[in-house]
């Protein structure tokens, strides 16, 4: 009811679609209770007809059913009065035609009940329906079973009862002649006949009884002969079976019968039931058809008279609201329309016209609201339009720099503003109605400029915006930027405007600008240090080289005009491996400045060391300035090396130190061991035992002597004698030595060859230290191969460049080089560095080497100034040795190879040492070389001898005891004996006080341990100098 | 406005035509039975038909068979898989041609799902030929004639797929009376007589085959007919063939008119009566009393088990008396073993409702082994056999002690070879 009042209250719209919606709804009720009541009662009919369709079918079908029955029944009751033919006929055929038009009606009323519009009470009769069709299928198969039976019982002369009256008719026969056996035939006949009647087994059994009295009698018989016996026992057994079917079809028939009684039982109540349900629906149908009548025309009445009210009301409603309320409004227009506007329309109910109404009185007063308000608006307006020209004229005139200036078609100037003033001089006043041209042109421009705003002015030909020279009122130039335009007045009058901007003040900025850049640009060129100016290309990954200075024209090599506008990746290949494009990617993606640490920059043939910073400039692009370092850096490496030599120079010194105390006394204990062999084996017979132990001793301190050598090498260096000697002789006596011999057959998988070079320079050096170094050379290289392999001994000329030289370690110049190769198995990168160390090794100490043999190469290149460089991968090692080349060519040296001891010829020999074993050492080697021999324990004690005495040469120990040394008495004894012969000995080096004896006039000089060979030699070189020394 | 009312419009018919859609039955699943569906409705019960002999002298069997059904179907409270059971039972008058008429009554109704019977085999015989067609399944707690399932181990003419019972092969009942009645006996004549029926027909022919093989003499096998009161005729000639025990399986009331007239007749004096389990029932030790004194009976071994003892107690609470016979107890099987055989096959539809498939329901039941029931483990054979033979023959000594007295009184029993182990799947 609310929903319907607020629909009633919301307007005429609301009530015209309420109106007719209802309207039209009740029309659509009366429709659609026609249309309701007429289907229904056609379905209703249609339940009828199919109700009546269904019981007439019921019965019709019953009535087979119950024909077929009865018929068959009269089948039973006739066939034995009309016979069996006959009852076929009359009987059995319709019963079964009967029976099977029943099964065919009674499944099309199955169909009939579920396809038409019966009701459901009807419809769940279907199981019943499919018990009835069932069952009268069932009939059916009795039915012709049990004729089948009545015609194998009865059936003429096949039947059965034919059968047993045949049989029993013989077998009366057969017994004819006997009384007992007839009567018993008789007797059998009798209850045949009673069972015929009454069907009951018990007297067929009773038959049965009759005939085992019969078989009895027969069997007891002696009148019968056997096969009379014979005979009537067979046929006794064939009434006996035949009886038995007789009795079982008898059986099947009334089995059948009761079939029939139960059949019938089961579906007469089916059809009694539909029969009744069927009645029951057309009555209910029937019922409906009249309810669905009476209560569709009560619903039409009812909706009718509801429909006539609506209208009526609904007319009602449209005079009342619409029709009188339109026209009051229509009154109240033409009112408006007269000019009326303070009457008034009505504005209730509130509803869609009400809304009108209260419209019309709004807008009647708006208007008149509005023409009482128009002229104040409109004189208000004028004076605001005055104050906003008055406003903008004040802006034109106090634009500070820029001039308007107004003139019309004659250039007659209208207005000038006070910029105008300040460019050109005039005043507002003086302007005023003056030619454009008059006030502003130059003396050769006026007509031009006339000429120009004529043709704009008359022609429309445009002047272009552009920069000028005008004319001060004091005659200077004023540069301006002039433009021209046009404007039509309100009274579409033309004026004519230009615009001047004065230029004065922008090109002094301008000029001040260029200067400065020339300055920083001045800066930029002139700066010692390489500017570079690149921009980001490729999100970074590349830059465009923007600019560079003459700095960086000098370092790279480039000139500018060149260089720029390419990518620095192409330019400068280097900077992405030396991380300067990354550098600059990161200050362009940063925007921070970056410090760049010194990075090596190669690129093909240049390699310098640079070091600068990346910066970011205002304008996006990004500036390398750097400075090329590598001189500094350079020394600053060459420092370095410098300083690690030294570091091994005193290392080296140390070690020196450490084995020149050591080496003298050693080579005095060891001379002991050399010496006494040799004297024990020139006394011992060839074949004595003693001579291998011997021998063992003696070797032993050789190879002790060699190793003091070597320490002595390593520690005071080689002799600073030198010869100028062939390097190939050299290697040629190496390679013929024992010593080599000796070392190859240790390796007997090792070919050890030689690649020498012809026309090699001549070389300054110490011939021993040379072959010694090659030595210690191959047999490092031979130890460093596994079983088999290659050495090769090559020498060249070599010209060393000062890039070259420094990777040496030597001066530039010319050199012979002497390079072992081997096919080893390498030196690992860390070792190298370690090799020349002293007793640094990798080999078995005391086995094959002193671990002083690289250590001596070492000592004897750098006391030759050579170099010496080792290469080494896993196919072998290579030990190249550079010497400095002789200016000159030296007498060919040649080699000491006599093996023959050096005999005297008695000469006297005193011998000074202060260790008793060496003075009987050296006397009795002496005395074995044919001297005679002095010995005194002191330099003191030979001066004193050499007082009252003389010698053909004296032998002095260089270091004895605390008395003199070696030199010393050699001083004191020239002194008594001038020009006197001497020899030091000395187990020391030939350090600087043996040098400094030689100086004073000692003849020469022998190292301890000596053999009798070397000692030989040395005092016979004194006796007879002839030879060359070595 | 105008918009959101013709929504609600339109709104308004789709929810109509929805409810109209929902009120229509939900459509049941595809059937992929061989032979067909049962679809029950959400709310719809499930059918068993019931086809006993109510009705005549054999009623006290049918009336132990339909006593056993509600004593089983109390143990499921009256329900399979959530739905009620409704029953339409038929009389089957103990006869062939009540037998199909009454399976014709059960099968016209296409929502019936099983049959629980017969109570006679002679019934049977016909009921499971009309059931079979219709692709029912069928069980029976009383039939135990041979020619329903198997003979010898072989496929009896009678058996129809889908055919089951719990009661025991009685084609062993014959050999056990027969091998009583020559080893223990010493009998080597006897008669039998039959009423035609399959069922005794059948346990007359046990009882020849297995009298014969052991080298006694058949000296008359004969039949009665249903209904016949005169019995004279045939027990003269039981008298004259000079029969030493006269074999004559029965039900009432030919049965009790064979016992009284033999007893009337001076010849059959010495011969010694045997008769079967269809005779083992209250009713006839009641109505023949002192006249059956010293007859024979053989018949099922009854089960003795807990379970046994506890039907038999429920049945006398719920009935308030003791059974006349034991064969309650097979009944109670077959109905128990159908009810789990219908639930393991229901399939539950998503409205509530059920689908049965028939065959599935059959090869369910077929593939029953070793269910508990009462009477023992039963596991069903090919054949429809799902009992454990074992025969007892009783004597009656006092006829007072009704059929409890005479079932103790076991004078022989006789368990079978297994012949079901050789049992092959022919009549699959």
């Amino acid at each position: 009811m609310i929903r319907f009042w607020a629909h009633w209250n919301s307007g005429i719209a609301g009530k015209l679609r309420l109106s007719f919606g209802s309207l039209f709804g009740l029309i659509a009720l009366i429709i659609a209770a026609w249309l309701i009541s007429l289907h229904l009662a056609d379905q209703a009919r249609n339940t009828i007809s199919s109700s009546a369709t269904i019981e007439r079918t019921v019965l019709n079908m019953d009535r087979s059913l119950e024909k077929a029955r009865r018929l068959h029944g009269d089948f039973f009751l006739q066939y034995g009065r009309i016979g069996l033919a006959e009852a076929h006929v009359q009987f059995a055929q319709p019963s079964v035609r009967l029976i099977a038009e029943a099964i065919a009606t009674s499944s099309e009323l199955k169909k009939m009940i579920q396809q038409s519009a019966v009701g459901e009470n009807l419809r769940r009769h279907h199981v019943d329906l499919n018990l009835y069709l069932a069952s009268a299928k069932r009939f059916a198969d009795t039915s012709l079973e049990s004729i089948e039976l009545i015609t194998r019982l009865a059936a003429p002369e096949r039947g059965l009862e034919a059968q047993f009256a045949r049989l029993s008719a013989a077998l009366q026969a057969e017994t004819a002649e006997n009384d007992e056996l007839r009567d018993l035939c008789r007797e059998l006949q009798v209850f045949y006949q009673e069972y015929k009647i009454s069907r009951q087994r018990p007297v067929m059994q009773s038959a049965f009884n009759v005939l085992f009295n019969l078989q009895q009698q027969v069997d007891a018989s002696t009148a019968l002969t056997v096969g009379a016996k014979e005979t009537i026992q067979g046929l006794m057994g064939q009434l006996r079976s035949t009886g038995e079917s007789i009795l079982a079809t008898d059986l099947a028939i009334k089995n059948k019968f009761n079939d029939f009684t139960i059949q019938t039982d089961t579906v007469q109540p089916i059809a009694q039931t539909l029969v009744q349900q069927a009645a029951a629906e057309m009555e209910l149908a029937q019922a409906r058809v009249a309810w669905t009548l009476h209560i569709s025309a009560i619903l039409l009445a009812v909706f009718t008279i509801l429909a006539l009210c609506n209208c009526l009301l609904v007319t009602r409603f449209i005079a009342r609201s619409i029709t009188q309320r339109i026209a009051a409004l229509s009154d109240y227009a033409v009112r408006l329309q007269k000019g009326q506007f303070h009457s008034t329309a009505a504005e209730q109910p509130d509803d869609e016209l009400g809304q009108l109404g209260q419209t019309f009185n709004v807008m009647s007063s708006r208007i008149r609201d509005l023409v009482d308000d128009l002229e104040s608006k409109v004189e208000q307006r004028t004076l605001q339009l005055a104050e906003s020209e008055q406003r903008f004229r004040y802006i034109a005139n106090e634009l500070p720099n820029v001039a308007i200036i107004g003139f019309d078609n004659d250039r007659r100037v209208f207005f000038w503003n006070h910029a105008c003033e300040r460019l050109y001089g005039h005043n507002d006043q003086e302007a005023t109605g003056q030619n454009l041209e008059a006030l502003i042109a130059g003396e050769n421009q006026g007509h031009v400029l006339q000429e120009s705003l004529r043709q704009w002015i008359d022609e429309g030909t445009a002047i272009p915006a552009g920069e000028t020279f005008f004319r001060h009122r004091d005659g200077a130039p004023v540069q301006v930027f002039v433009s021209y335009f046009r404007a039509s007045t309100p009274q579409s009058q033309k004026e004519m405007y230009s615009i001047h901007i004065d230029l004065t003040d922008l090109k002094k900025a301008e000029e001040e600008c260029a200067l400065r850049e020339s300055v920083y640009r001045y800066l930029f060129d002139y700066t010692s240090s390489g500017v570079g100016v690149g921009e980001a290309v490729d999100d970074g990954r590349d830059f465009i080289i923007k600019d560079l200075n003459r700095a960086a024209e000098q370092i790279e090599g480039f000139r500018r005009q060149d260089i720029v506008g390419r990518r620095l990746s192409e330019s400068f290949p280097g900077a992405v491996s030396t991380g300067l494009l990354a550098a600059l990617r990161t200050v362009w993606q940063t925007g921070e400045p970056l410090s760049l640490p010194p990075m090596l920059y190669q690129d093909g043939d240049k390699r310098r060391w640079l070091q600068g910073q990346v910066y970011p400039i205002p304008n996006g692009e990004t500036v390398f300035v750097y400075d090329d370092i590598t001189p500094l850096r350079e020394a600053e490496l060459e420092r370095t090396a410098m300083e690690a030599k030294l570091q091994r120079a005193q290392k080296m010194e140390a070690i020196g130190l450490l084995a020149g105390g050591v080496a003298h006394d050693l080579n005095n204990i060891l001379s002991g061991i050399i010496s006494y062999p040799e004297l024990i084996l020139m006394q011992l017979d060839e074949n004595s035992k003693l001579r291998k132990s011997v021998l063992a001793i003696q070797s032993s301190g050789q190879r002790a002597a060699a190793v003091v050598a070597d320490l002595l090498t390593v520690a005071r260096g080689v002799s600073s004698e030198r010869q100028a000697c062939d390097l190939n002789t050299l290697v040629h006596e190496y390679l013929s030595s024992p010593e080599h011999q000796m070392r190859l057959s240790l390796h007997p998988g090792v070919e050890c060859s030689a690649q020498l070079a012809d026309g090699l320079r001549p070389l300054a050096c110490s011939p021993v230290h040379i072959k010694k170094s090659l030595m210690n050379l191959v047999t490092n290289a031979a130890e460093a191969i596994d079983r088999t392999g290659r050495i090769v001994i090559g020498t060249r000329n070599e010209d060393l460049t000062p890039a070259a030289a420094l990777n040496i370690g030597v001066k530039p110049g010319r050199y012979v080089v002497l390079e072992v190769m081997d096919s080893g198995a390498g030196i690992a990168e860390a070792d190298i560095e370690h090799i020349f160390e002293p007793f640094y090794t990798k080999k078995v100490m005391g086995r094959s080497g002193t671990g002083l043999g690289l250590a001596v190469v070492w000592n004897t290149i750098q006391d030759h100034k050579g170099g010496i460089r080792v290469t080494s991968s896993t196919r072998g090692t290579t030990f190249t040795l550079f010497f400095t080349a002789a200016a000159g060519l030296s007498k060919p040296r040649q080699d000491e190879t006599a093996s023959t001891l050096d005999h005297g010829d008695g000469e006297t020999l005193l011998v000074v040492d202060d260790e008793p074993h060496q003075r009987d050492i050296a006397t009795q080697m002496l005395q074995l070389l044919g001297y005679k021999v002095v010995t005194a324990a002191s330099g003191e004690e030979a001066i004193s001898f050499m007082q009252g005495h003389d010698a053909d040469l004296v032998l002095l120990d260089m270091l004895m005891g605390t008395g003199f040394n070696g030199r010393q008495t050699f001083e004191q004894i020239i002194t008594l004996h001038p020009g006197q012969k001497a020899l030091i000995v000395s187990g020391f080096s030939k350090d600087e006080e043996v040098q400094r004896a030689l100086r004073r006039g000692v003849s020469g000089y022998l190292q301890k341990p000596y053999t009798l060979k070397t000692l030989g030699k040395a005092v016979r070189e004194i006796f007879h100098p002839e030879r060359c020394p070595e | 406005m105008p918009k959101v009312r013709y929504g609600y419009m339109l709104l308004s018919l789709f929810f109509f035509s929805l409810l109209v859609s929902c009120d229509k039955k939900h459509p049941a699943p595809r059937c992929t039975d061989p032979i067909d569906c049962v679809d029950i409705g959400p709310e719809e019960p499930i059918k068993i038909g019931i086809l006993q002999a109510l009705s005549g002298k054999v009623a006290p069997l049918g009336v132990e068979q339909i006593r056993g059904l509600e004593l089983a179907l109390n143990k499921h409270q009256g329900q399979v898989s959530g739905h009620p059971i409704a029953l339409q039972t038929e009389d089957t008058g103990c006869t062939s041609e009540g037998g199909a008429n009454a399976a014709l009554k059960i099968v016209a109704d296409p929502q019936m799902v099983a049959i629980f019977g017969t109570t006679c085999s002679g019934a049977a015989a016909t009921a499971s030929k009309v059931m079979s067609d219709a692709g029912l399944t069928m069980i029976s707690g009383n039939n135990s004639a041979p020619f329903l399932t198997a003979i010898g181990g072989k496929r009896a003419p009678n058996w129809q797929p889908g055919y089951f019972r719990t009661a025991a092969n009685e084609e062993n009942a014959g050999r056990a009376a027969a091998t009583y009645a020559y080893t223990k006996l010493g009998i080597h004549r006897a008669a039998t007589i039959n009423d035609g029926d399959i069922y005794t027909r059948g346990l007359t022919d046990g009882f020849a085959k297995t009298f014969t093989q052991l080298g006694g003499t058949i000296v008359i096998d004969t039949s009665i007919d249903k209904g016949d009161t005169e019995m004279r005729p045939v027990l003269t000639a039981v008298a004259k063939a000079q029969a030493e025990l006269l074999f004559f399986p029965l039900f009432q009331p030919e049965g009790n008119r064979i016992l009284s007239q033999a007893r009337q007749t001076e010849q059959l004096a010495g011969v010694t009566l045997m008769s079967d389990g269809a005779l083992i029932e209250n009713s006839f030790i009641a109505a023949m009393g002192d006249l059956a004194r010293g007859m024979y009976f053989v018949g099922p071994s009854p089960a003795v088990t807990d379970q046994s003892k506890e039907l038999a107690k429920a049945y006398l609470q719920k009935f308030k008396t003791t059974p006349s016979t034991s064969y309650y107890q097979t009944a109670y099987d077959a109905v128990d073993l159908l009810v789990q055989a219908i639930e393991r096959t229901a399939i539950h539809r998503a409205d509530g409702g059920l689908s049965i498939g028939r065959e599935a329901l059959r090869q369910q039941v077929y593939n029953t082994k070793a269910f508990a029931g009462v009477t023992g483990n039963l596991t069903c054979d090919p054949f429809g056999d799902c009992a454990s033979p074992r025969f007892n023959v009783l004597r009656l000594d006092n006829p007072q002690e009704g059929v409890e007295g005479l079932q103790k009184n076991i004078q022989f029993t006789f368990t079978p070879p297994a012949e079901r182990s050789t049992a092959g799947n022919e009549a699959q």
